[in-house]
């Protein structure tokens, strides 16, 4: 076997394993840097999914679906936002909670309506496809892929202009920034919706454009994966685009060793992750950009 | 701003109160801590809603929602907390202030401009986080600026900066009111710095304005008076003071034999230094002594390392330099617990949250100092746990319906009988009080001073932080003044009034 | 004088640079929990007050799952009944209910014992992993004597759990990192070290003993005869050991906070650590101790599902017991006494949802309803709060 193609394979079942990853991290990247450790992130993901391949399977309209899905990930980011940022209450409990309510209800609600989802096929870009190698793994994949870029260029460009600034603001130094007259916990909403949108769109990758089906709790703590991803990538951008590939590829090897003909502990590579974040935490500690008021509740004294 | 009235709780914070300030003045407001200065202010940048009265801007009756509002009614003003956020450059920093597109460019050619014009020197390209105390300052100040305010408010600008620093401070303000254009309140109570700098100043007390006057033409004494006020009872309080003396003569351990007889101080505190990392002296040089049976006032104005006197004998700050004495044997601040192993007892300023735990019960909290004292292989006994509780609450006369009530429940008056209660069941050697009284209705107050008294006569030396100057001198023996976390001198109570305090508490070596 | 309301008015946090950290002023996610964790103790609103918002909260997030019930179509009434029949129904149902209540009040204990310490320690699922891991150990691989062998199973979950919480208290203490953020990312290292064991050549795996078929699965041994937990008939009813176990060592703790001196340290130090301070009490020390009490309670409730439940290994073996345990635990409001109550409510929904698939409703109705349940139960200080308020202003209009 050559090399090219053990990179494809790997690259191919990377790819699909890391695309989730990657919008949900885009999201909850957001959310921590407005200030809030958002652990919902993996019930958003996971209502996403279902309500997304709900919407698809009532339509038969993957679009619908992505739709269906963003908009029900943002209900759960509304429901979080407004216990956590206007009625006080632990944003960690409120997450948790949510998490367990939102698995609960996906499944019950699964054994109550058939799916049928659209078959969705890949959007093969012409030429780029053609490249050895990265070609097919990256260009010819659903449509819903290529919007990976359009969200990291809306946060990249939203990170320029006053509300990106607002937003860092808030999740560094909420009393400062009330004094300049931001509203601090309308701002960590905004973000925290936005983190409902991303991830939702993920979880509709999951059930709609890359599983076609949905199943009990198909996220499989990926929401907690995104959140390590957060910290390992430093709470940079760049960062945790970075360590979503990573550890999506950590995934894809799982499924791609075997393929190649080498065995490592495939629970080492699901582990990898989580570790890599604590020994992140550990070694780097302070030296990591994580905003300055992350977890801290604000309350505005009018 | 007229007939500004405003209470927290039920608390008249402001009452009241009238300010006009004219184009192109300094306008100082003066007053001590508490005198409403602050919630005046915040109702100005529309942080505080008033209950009641109006704010006039160049003739309009306006309304103000937020420090958006003020800023586009061009008022600006520098908090004495920033509102700079630690990891932003400067000029992201300046920008967060106001609306529409962000440009690099534009903006830092503006602050350019600003700090060239004012001569405030600002890389704006620097984090703010990196920047000294006096630096974030000089940003804050072109962050307002840079919009051409018509009114610039200043919370006490030079309480962190140092004496060149100030300097500069004040030739730019000159400078900003110089056409006429610009018109800024100075919140401060310092008195030298208001009487150079002001053209007016308004004094408040208790939530309302009681005097208004051109600084320049009276004396900082005069200036002292009305901040503390001409009714402060110095009359009676040296009588109940002399009653005091006499009381304590009658009292064969009383202060005065002790303070001359004893050879060991009970406590002392030598060169006390502690620098924060930017390089800030929290705590100067502090000397202080005190001897059984003594009690000393340590006055001055809030935030001149008070606090952290009473952190440090609280036992949780460690020292740069320095030593802290307890009856002759030096013990090892910064360790938790340390200064109640030498049997220092301290109340802390804010009882509500290192004083008591108010979520457990009053019997609970009576008990939290003497656990182990009333604890038998490791298990506390509920008898003697009630029985201390018991006799604490009749002997410090706390009212309550039940020893089991959670301390929230009770009076802050009665809380702060909780706390002197239970760091009295100690038997301390030194007794520190902080702000004992603040915030108490006159019958605790009454009680608690009584409390006070009857601790130094008992052998107690006690150390009385207050900003509150009438307690002060009804109980002190002598009067330590802080200002910039040294002691600025002392006095001892016979010399004691008013004025000298007042020169005192402002930098002024009396 | 009136100084001591200025302090909550916005800018007079401004002093805030010129005084020393005083109480819990800390930054970072540890701080800002362990502030919530003062302020959930503090309703000290009317008893009955509080215990009918209790209840009808509680009664609400019922409501709500037989409202979701009957939007898909099924029989609100039936579904009630088959729940009430299937966990106190008879003795056998009830049983049911203790067994499945057992390891969430296990849990539950240890999650009072560590927030009311402040320590905010989330792992509780990694942890009772890692006790099920200890004690299959135990019970698979050491060759004890029989009556040796359940004692021998709980102190190995015991020192499993405790010392895999110890290494989120570690890491707090050490290099500063918040413990709500470790303990939770190590559940996961957690769940994958439990597949790598029972997996393939891992030494838990069940290599079948040769039978046809066998071996293939990723699952441990059954648990043998030995080490099985029985039960002891109480008032008609099979009660399992396991429940008696936890709620002796729920009365316990309860007891413990009251009353030792080690518990009056840790109360001081989650509601108040200023105070704490001023007391000499270093919170380095009694902070860890707490979160491997916590640890090594989950680990227990690990032994108790792995030798009175599940009596094997498999992938979701515990179904979720660490989670669930925390959440009763938050929902009860740090409470002993409250968890022990919503826990039997958590093993009766539990066991009634086992029944339910018998009427045709699927079973995950009961994971909504108790989802729906914590969430409505965290409403009720929000809810005591706004009542006050309102009373307060109509006194104020009143005046």
């Amino acid at each position: 076997m050559s090399i090219g193609l053990d990179a494809q394979t790997i690259l191919a079942a990377s790819v699909p394993l890391t695309v989730p990853l990657v919008f949900a991290g885009l999201g909850e990247y957001v959310a921590q840097r407005a200030g809030t450790f958002n652990l919902s992130v993996e019930g958003m993901m996971l209502s996403g999914a279902f309500f997304g391949a709900w919407g698809a399977s009532a339509s038969g309209s993957p679009l619908i679906g992505l739709l269906t899905g963003a908009a029900a990930a943002m209900v759960v980011a509304l429901v979080h936002g407004n216990l956590s940022h206007r009625l006080q209450l632990n944003t960690y409990v409120v997450g948790l909670s949510l998490n367990v309510l939102v698995l609960g209800l996906t499944s019950y609600l699964l054994t109550s309506t058939t799916l049928t989802l659209p078959n969705v096929s890949g959007t093969r870009i012409p030429l780029l496809a053609d490249i050895p190698v990265i070609g097919e793994p990256f260009f010819d994949q659903p449509w819903v892929v290529y919007l990976v870029p359009v969200v990291v260029f809306v946060i990249w460009w939203v990170r320029r202009t006053r509300v990106g600034l607002e937003l860092r603001a808030c999740g560094d130094e909420p009393i400062g920034s009330d004094l300049t007259g931001i509203n601090v916990n309308a701002r960590r909403r905004q973000a925290l919706l936005w983190c409902g949108l991303c991830a939702g769109v993920g979880g509709v990758y999951l059930s709609v454009f890359q599983a076609s089906s949905f199943t009990s709790g198909m996220t499989a703590g990926r929401g907690y994966i995104v959140i390590a991803a957060v910290i390992f990538g430093g709470w940079m951008l760049r960062g945790t685009i970075g360590a979503c590939a990573v550890f999506g590829v950590a995934q894809g090897l799982q499924l791609a060793l075997p393929a190649i003909g080498v065995s490592i502990s495939p629970q080492l590579l699901a582990a990898l992750p989580y570790l890599l974040a604590i020994v992140s935490l550990m070694v780097l500690g302070n030296r990591l950009h994580r905003p300055l008021a992350l977890g801290q509740p604000f309350a505005p004294s009018r | 701003m007229s007939g500004i009235t405003k209470s927290f709780n039920g608390v008249a914070a402001c009452a009241g109160v009238d300010l006009a300030v004219a184009a192109g003045e300094v306008h100082g407001l003066l007053g001590q801590n508490g005198a409403g200065k602050s919630t005046l202010m915040n109702i100005l940048m529309g942080l505080v809603r008033p209950d009641h009265g109006s704010i006039e801007i160049a003739g309009h009756e306006r309304t103000i929602r937020g420090p958006q509002d003020a800023r586009s009614l061009g008022v600006g003003m520098v908090h004495q907390h920033y509102s700079l956020i630690p990891t932003l450059p400067v000029w992201q920093n300046i920008a967060l202030n106001g609306v529409g597109k962000l440009e690099r460019e534009k903006m830092v050619a503006a602050i350019g401009e600003t700090s060239e014009r004012f001569g405030l020197q600002v890389d704006p390209m620097r984090r703010v986080g990196d920047l000294s105390v006096g630096e974030q300052q000089r940003v804050e100040l072109v962050k307002c600026l840079i919009e051409k305010p018509r009114l610039l408010v200043l919370d006490e600008p030079t309480a962190v900066l140092t004496t060149s620093e100030s300097r500069s401070l004040f030739t730019m303000l000159e400078e900003l009111v110089g056409d006429g254009a610009c018109s800024v309140i100075l919140i401060s109570h310092d008195l030298g710095e208001i009487r150079r700098a002001a053209q007016r100043a308004t004094v408040m007390r208790g939530g309302r304005v009681v005097a208004q006057v051109h600084p320049a033409a009276v004396s900082a004494a005069d200036l002292a008076k009305h901040m503390i006020g001409r009714d402060l009872p110095v009359a009676d309080a040296a009588a109940a003071v002399g009653l005091e003396v006499e009381d304590r003569t009658s009292v064969p351990t009383g202060a005065g034999d002790l303070v001359s007889s004893a050879g060991e101080p009970a406590l002392r505190i030598s060169g006390a230094a502690v620098r924060a990392k930017d390089g800030k002296r929290h705590l100067d040089g502090l000397d202080l002594e005190v001897r059984p049976g003594e009690v000393l006032g340590v006055a001055g104005v809030e935030g001149n390392g008070q606090a952290w006197l009473a952190e440090l004998l609280l036992g949780g700050l460690p020292l740069d330099d320095g030593t802290v004495h307890v009856a002759g044997r030096r013990i090892p601040v910064g360790r938790p617990g340390c200064t109640r192993a030498a049997r220092v007892a301290v109340v802390p300023e804010d009882r509500r949250v290192s004083g008591c735990v108010l979520d457990m019960s009053v019997a609970e909290n009576l008990g939290l100092a003497s656990l182990e004292a009333m604890s038998r292989i490791g298990f506390v006994s509920r008898r003697r746990l009630r029985e201390l509780a018991q006799r604490l609450v009749a002997d410090f006369d706390v009212s309550l319906a039940s020893l089991d009530q959670p301390m929230r429940s009770l009076s802050g008056g009665n809380q702060q009988k909780v706390v002197l209660a239970r760091e009295m069941s100690t038997e301390p050697e030194v007794l520190v009080l902080a702000q004992p009284t603040r915030g108490l209705d006159v019958g605790a107050v009454a009680f608690l001073h009584e409390r006070i008294r009857d601790a130094a006569r008992s052998g107690v030396a006690v150390v009385l932080i207050s900003t509150d100057l009438t307690e002060i001198l009804q109980l002190s023996d002598r009067i330590a003044v802080m200002y910039r976390g040294r002691v600025q001198g002392e006095l001892s109570r016979a010399d004691a009034d008013a004025e000298k305090l007042g020169l005192l508490m402002g930098g002024v070596h009396a | 004088m009136t100084d001591t309301k200025f302090s909550s008015a916005p800018s007079s946090g401004a002093d805030a640079p010129q005084r020393p950290r005083s109480g819990a002023g800390g930054r970072g996610l540890d701080a800002a929990a362990g502030r919530w964790v003062g302020a959930v103790r503090t309703n000290s609103g009317p008893a009955a007050e509080q215990i009918v918002m209790f209840v009808l909260f509680l009664a609400f997030g019922i409501v709500a799952g037989l409202v979701l019930g009957a939007l898909t179509g099924h029989s609100p009434g039936v579904i009630w009944s088959t729940l009430v029949q299937g966990s106190v129904g008879d003795a056998t149902s009830i049983a049911f209910t203790l067994t499945a209540a057992a390891p969430l009040l296990l849990v539950a204990a240890g999650t009072v014992i560590c927030m009311r310490a402040g320590q905010f320690n989330i792992g509780q699922e990694g942890q009772v992993t890692l006790g099920a891991i200890g004690a299959g150990f135990v019970v698979f691989k050491v060759d004890a004597a029989p009556s040796l062998l359940i004692p021998l199973a709980f102190a190995a979950a015991l020192a499993a759990g405790a010392l895999w919480a110890a290494l989120a208290a570690l890491l707090k203490f050490s290099r500063g990192v918040d413990i709500v953020v470790t303990s939770l990312l190590l559940v996961f290292l957690a769940e994958q070290l439990l597949v790598a064991l029972i997996s393939g050549d891992g030494p838990l795996h069940d290599s079948g003993d040769g039978v046809l078929g066998a071996g293939t699965a990723s699952q441990s041994p059954p648990v043998p005869d030995a080490a099985i937990l029985g039960s002891m008939g109480m008032f008609g009813v099979e009660v399992p050991v396991g429940f008696v176990i936890a709620v002796v060592v729920a009365v316990l703790l309860a007891w413990f906070l009251r009353s030792s001196l080690s518990g009056y340290r840790l109360r001081i130090l989650g509601q108040s650590p200023a105070v704490a301070r001023t007391l000499g009490v270093r919170e380095s020390r009694l902070g860890t101790w707490a979160v491997m009490a916590s640890g090594a309670l989950a680990g227990a409730a690990g032994a108790v599902v792995l030798l009175g439940q599940s009596f094997q290994i498999h992938g979701n073996f515990a179904s979720s017991v660490g989670w669930n345990g925390l959440l009763v635990a938050l929902a009860a409001r740090l409470n002993i006494g409250v968890s022990i109550l919503l826990a039997l409510v958590f093993g009766a929904m539990t066991a009634g949802g086992g029944l339910l698939g018998g009427q045709g409703v699927p079973t995950d109705l009961v994971n909504v309803m108790t989802a729906a349940v914590v969430v409505s139960l965290l409403c009720p200080p929000v809810a005591l709060a706004a009542l006050r308020r309102r009373r307060q202003s109509r006194k104020v209009e009143a005046e």
